[in-house]
């Protein structure tokens, strides 16, 4: 039988343990025990993205290193209304592992860190109830609910750190067919999500009309 | 060459929402999506609806067990580095225009003289052509403190702006002072008090009782991005508790974050997204890392209204003392 976590799943199971939340208001007013708290929390899972973009240890520990850094730097610029920690803190170090791959690229320009998020990025995590339960089991079932473009597009603009055109160059499809596989499989992402069981039979029912 | 500043349509843009959130496009590209973003009027759902599958990708990453000496060197990198300043932009030094401190602080309070009578009286920093430390109409708030603090709880609030006036001579000097240790944090209590003055912004001024007697402060939220929560004269807690600020709206409590006073007693909480609606400002003594609803009664409290309101200072005098 497995744990069913929705009686109490609100969120409120670790009073004792400060969360990352009230970590990163620590290191916002420049405790650095803070930092050393969160890298024990993130380090695995940072170390895993970083490694998967970059393919190679050094520069996914460069990678790591930079997005704490960053995470230090910009602690007072995080609000819990735009996002969660987890998700703020993921996407710096995914922005790292990125200028760590294309720096590579001299071709490139390399992104400014310290730009600020649009305003229009502001409700980033509309369903924390559905984010809170998410399991990595229940979100590959929902990435099965996409086409197979539209996850390969996906897979290889986040996990792969390509940009547009190089997914294009990859998969031999014209720019604006990456667009809209990127665009329209992360909304069936979340379509799948939002209908509950997350598409665990793999039912195609509910799959967009793919580009 | 001017393929750098392209200016793209908003269907062209809302194409691009989900690259953009993938960080999958160069830096001329994502240049361009920012600049429209934020100039543009529409509201570009699109970029919420893809952004919010994020903590769901993110979910998919296995985690890696990184070499153990990663730990040092990312310390080690951490330590060595400044942080950065505030989100609300900092106030230069001319905008600014601070009072010109000669000699040692008052250590009293300068005595009442002209009280503006209203908000919209009162004196800008900016504008001010001869600086005097501006007078303080404690007693009206300490009256209004008192009937307020039994009953804080309870939403309906008067509309009646309280007067609060900054003392701008003894806020310089906490200024001045700071600048010399942590010019950073100089800076953000300049940009809290931009804020505070703003008549687009919401403020409240805060003020103790209790173990918390004395202390006072302000918390300003501007009208779009996040705000500051300024308190002074908060007594050290041990290292088990700490104080947590709240939002009160309708009678629910919203945490707003944790403040940590620093040697000299001063609490500063930025980057403070204010909960929408929300009617008080309070300070609890929680455990430390805080809790989800407030567990003791506030002990620093201020309602919140239009600004500006500019901020009562008392203690900041003695400041420069110590």
């Amino acid at each position: 039988m497995s744990a069913s976590p929705d009686a109490t799943g609100r969120g409120s199971g670790t009073l004792s343990e400060p969360t990352d939340e009230a970590l990163l208001e620590d290191a916002a007013h420049g405790d650095q025990g803070a930092i050393a708290v969160l890298y024990d929390r993130y380090k695995g899972v940072m170390y895993g993205l970083a490694s998967r973009i970059t393919g190679d240890p050094a520069l996914a520990q460069d990678a790591v290193q930079e997005a704490f850094v960053g995470i230090w730097r910009n602690a007072s610029r995080f609000s819990s209304a735009k996002a969660s920690a987890r998700t703020w803190m993921l996407s710096i170090a995914h922005h790292r592992a990125v200028d760590m791959v294309r720096r590579r690229r001299p071709t490139i320009d390399l992104p400014d860190p310290e730009l600020p998020p649009p305003a229009q990025l502001v409700s980033v995590d509309i369903w924390p109830e559905i984010s809170q339960r998410l399991d990595a089991d229940s979100v590959r079932a929902a990435m099965l609910t996409l086409s197979g473009v539209q996850r390969e597009a996906i897979e290889l603009a986040y996990f792969g750190g390509l940009t547009q055109q190089e997914i294009a160059a990859r998969t031999g499809a014209p720019l604006g067919t990456v667009k809209s596989r990127v665009r329209l499989g992360l909304l069936q992402l979340r379509a799948s999500l939002e209908a509950g069981g997350a598409g665990r039979e793999g039912s195609a029912d509910r799959r967009m009309d793919t580009a | 060459m001017n393929g750098e500043h392209v200016e793209m349509a908003c269907a062209e843009v809302d194409e691009l929402s989900g690259l953009y959130v993938l960080d999958a496009l160069d830096a001329a590209e994502a240049a361009a999506v920012r600049r429209h973003l934020a100039t543009c009027s529409e509201a570009h759902a699109a970029f919420a609806d893809v952004a919010a599958v994020m903590p769901a990708l993110n979910g998919l990453i296995d985690p890696v067990r990184p070499p153990a000496e990663l730990r040092d060197r990312v310390l080690a990198a951490v330590a060595a580095t400044p942080q950065a300043a505030a989100p609300q932009a900092a106030m230069s030094q001319e905008a600014w225009s601070p009072v010109p401190v000669t000699g040692r602080a008052p250590s009293a309070m300068p005595a009442p003289s002209a009280v503006p009578s209203s908000p919209s009286a009162l004196p800008s920093p900016s504008a001010r052509p001869s600086p005097s430390p501006v007078p303080i109409s404690l007693a009206v708030a300490r009256e209004r403190r008192a009937s307020r603090v039994a009953s804080w709880w309870r939403p309906a609030m008067a509309a009646a702006a309280v007067l609060l006036i900054v003392v701008l001579g003894g806020l310089n000097l906490v200024l001045e002072r700071r600048a010399s240790d942590a010019e950073a944090r100089a800076s953000v209590l300049r940009s809290a008090i931009a804020v505070s003055l703003d008549p687009n912004s919401q403020v409240a001024g805060l003020h103790g009782s209790g173990v918390a007697a004395g202390a006072t402060g302000f918390a300003a939220f501007p009208k779009t991005g996040t705000g500051y929560i300024v308190v002074n004269g908060l007594p050290q807690v041990t290292s088990d508790k700490t104080y947590q600020a709240w939002f009160v709206t309708g009678g629910t409590a919203h945490s707003a974050g944790l403040l940590t006073p620093d040697s000299d007693g001063l609490s500063v909480l930025q980057g403070v997204a204010m909960t929408p609606g929300a009617e008080l400002v309070a300070l609890t003594i929680e455990p430390a890392g805080g809790m989800p609803a407030p567990t003791t009664d506030p002990i620093v409290v201020g309602e919140m209204q239009p600004g500006p309101v500019a901020v009562a200072f008392p203690k900041l005098g003695s400041l420069s003392g110590g």
